[in-house]
């Protein structure tokens, strides 16, 4: 490898994806690599919220600082960001670059769309985390066996120096955990066979946006009024990975969980029974605790 | 004195059952529909009190759902999962109604109302400078007046940093002048919208990304100090407690003059727990003795029902450790700790028993 080898990560907020970045600078620095660097890029910090890290890999120390625009390889933590905008996740990849998803479904390889030359990897890490009990604070962290796959991918670091960065950042029963999960990961990644029609020309990086100049008041933007809406930021619904389901047989209508939603997605129908607005809840589980038949329970979802 | 007592009460009931109607049947018509609506929302009031006093301090869901269905904040917002604020912004606009305007500084509050060109809060929302939201809601309260609306409740929705640190200043000014408006400050005890910094309100022991081994100094404990601004109201709350919020709101709302509630609003990212377990750590710090519930109206100090069930059976009240152990944030805390925290609470809650239904300050 010559020059510097540029990685993006796309997930969400809670899933490890900084934390991830991170580890995988240190074991690129373990494997014999003098410049490594780890960013990350997030709005707000909030939890579901779509976030990038980046990672600079060189053989010689790098000098540039600043977001990753053209990368080498890409890595979807969730699934449902490459369903929601494929060319959002692809801009500015190489050709002969390689995707590395996280995903067990079959629609979402099927409508996949990769610029011409890459190789596209995959592996079913929601599943790994959900074997492992491989969480934090309710959320699983997915993005610590896509380093395992990315590992199988790229053969950049290899797993030993991918688990002495580990160990050192995590106490001695965590890290186990992550490990395995790492190992795991790498056994059980396969490069996908796409159709010839999925190869797209390159997708180019998206530019800065540009602010007109302002010289007098009459340039001026109409005033920007917000529109109240459902969905405000798209479908939350996204965000879960266990949903909530009523059984109507043990619910006796006493609405708790319509008190106690914090997204006010219990909407009570005709019969009186609550009804879950699967669009947007995001499987938070406050509903599922504070049932008093137990008459909820929390399914994991398909992704 | 006990003749008294039902000699007041007579009053009382000759006042706000038989006054109204007599008015109404010598007022001129046009007067009879507004006075109509003014006693018609007293009655409710008084009605909902009562219910909230006496017999549980939860109203069923059932009951509370032919109140307040209208729902004012959306789904599909961008706030974390198991969001207490939010739980609480949903129950406060539930009680104030579609006439109310929110001034919010920088917090979590500006995040989760969203992007332009969409909003989650179907009333209006202004977003104001971390230091400026009392300030903001001032001016907007006089221009509110100097257009002759008198039914629009401003109200200024801030978090903990907002109120404790950055905003207190502006907010102690506005409690001087007594500016007629609601103030609701959410803690959720750090500056959780940029990950999670000590704030004045973190409590001791807590871990924040500035304070990593626990912090060392107390709670700041705002509802005291704003009471001590001798303002007509002050109350705190809990997001676990949608009854007691929307009745202490709707109390608020009633009231002339500047009116501060606190609420205790648990963070599931930044006290470091499941989310599913958002209501349930809430309950646990008011069962506990850790957040007191009550009310300082005119200077009289009451506790509230689910605060009061504790101190009037102890063998109800929760262990602190329960709650300190629940969470991620206290960590470091080690068992001397927690037992010396036991009896600060303990002797915090026999003062405060002494102190219930007397005025706090002289």
């Amino acid at each position: 490898m010559s020059g510097i080898f540029e990685v993006r990560w796309h997930g969400r907020g809670g899933q490890g994806v900084v934390t991830a970045s991170r580890i995988l600078a240190v074991a690129a620095f373990n494997e014999g690599f003098v410049g490594v660097q780890s960013i990350p890029w997030i709005g707000a910090e909030r939890r579901g919220a779509q976030i990038e890290a980046y990672n600079r890999i060189s053989r010689t120390p790098i000098l540039l600082h600043s977001q990753v625009y053209a990368p080498d390889a890409v890595i979807v933590v969730d699934p449902s960001i490459i369903s929601e905008d494929n060319n959002a996740v692809v801009r500015g990849l190489k050709s002969g670059g390689f995707l590395v998803i996280n995903t067990a479904r079959s629609n979402i390889i099927s409508s996949l769309r990769v610029p011409e030359g890459c190789s596209v990897y995959l592996v079913d890490a929601t599943s790994i985390c959900l074997e492992l009990d491989l969480q934090v604070a309710g959320l699983e962290v997915l993005a610590m066996p896509m380093l395992g796959a990315f590992a199988k991918a790229t053969s950049l670091v290899s797993l030993k120096s991918l688990e002495e960065s580990i160990t050192s950042s995590f106490e001695a029963e965590l890290a186990k955990k992550n490990v395995d999960a790492v190992v795991k990961a790498y056994e059980s990644t396969r490069k996908a066979h796409l159709m010839p029609e999925q190869y797209v020309p390159p997708v180019p990086p998206s530019k800065p946006i540009r602010i007109p100049e302002i010289h007098h008041w009459t340039d001026l933007p109409p005033v920007p009024v917000s529109t109240p809406s459902k969905g405000s930021i798209g479908n939350t619904g996204d965000w879960r990975t266990r949903k909530p389901v009523i059984d109507k047989e043990k619910c006796n209508k006493c609405l708790f969980c319509w008190m106690y939603c914090p997204e006010a997605t219990i909407n009570i129908d005709d019969s009186g029974f609550p009804q879950i607005d699967y669009n947007y809840c995001k499987g938070c589980e406050v509903c599922f605790n504070e049932c008093p038949r137990k008459a909820i329970s929390m399914v994991v979802e398909e992704k | 004195m006990q003749s008294f007592k039902n000699l007041s009460i007579l009053v009382s009931r000759i006042i706000v059952h038989v006054l109204p109607i007599i008015f109404l049947m010598f007022s001129r018509k046009r007067d009879r529909n507004h006075y109509f609506f003014k006693y018609f929302c007293l009655f409710r009031y008084l009605s909902f009190h009562s219910a909230l006093k006496g017999r549980s301090e939860t109203l069923s869901a059932r009951k509370f759902f032919q109140e307040a269905s209208e729902e004012y904040v959306l789904p599909g917002n961008s706030a974390c999962q198991g969001c207490g604020s939010t739980l609480a912004l949903r129950w406060v606009l539930k009680a104030l109604g579609k006439k109310t305007v929110i001034v919010n500084p920088a917090s979590c509050g500006c995040v989760y109302v969203g992007l332009y060109p969409r909003t989650a809060v179907s009333v209006p929302y202004i977003q104001m400078a971390f230091a400026a939201g009392p300030a903001a809601a001032s001016g907007m309260v006089g221009g509110l007046e100097a257009q002759g609306k008198k039914d629009v409740t401003v109200i200024c929705w801030a978090g903990d940093g907002g109120t404790a640190d950055i905003g207190v200043s502006s907010l102690s000014g506005s409690a001087e002048r007594n500016t007629n408006y609601i103030y609701f400050c959410y803690d959720n005890e750090a500056y959780m919208n940029t990950g999670t910094q000590r704030s004045g309100s973190t409590p001791a022991g807590a871990w924040t990304t500035t304070t990593p081994l626990g912090k060392k100094e107390s709670k700041k404990d705002m509802a005291l100090i704003m009471a001590a601004h001798r303002v007509p109201y002050v109350a705190t709350s809990c997001s676990s407690y949608p009854a007691d919020l929307y009745g202490k709101t709707k109390k608020a709302k009633l009231i002339q003059g500047m009116r501060y509630i606190h609420i205790l609003t648990p963070c599931p990212p930044g006290w470091r727990f499941d989310t599913g377990l958002a209501v349930k750590i809430g309950r646990l710090a008011v069962q506990s003795g850790m957040w007191l519930l009550y009310e300082v109206e005119n200077g009289v100090f009451r506790l509230s029902p689910p605060s009061r069930k504790i101190l009037e059976n102890p063998e109800k009240r929760v262990p602190v450790k329960e709650y300190i152990r629940a969470q991620g944030r206290f960590r470091g805390m080690s068992e001397n700790e927690i037992t010396l925290l036991q009896e600060m609470i303990d002797s915090k809650l026999e003062k405060v028993a002494e102190l219930d239904g007397k005025p706090l300050f002289f």
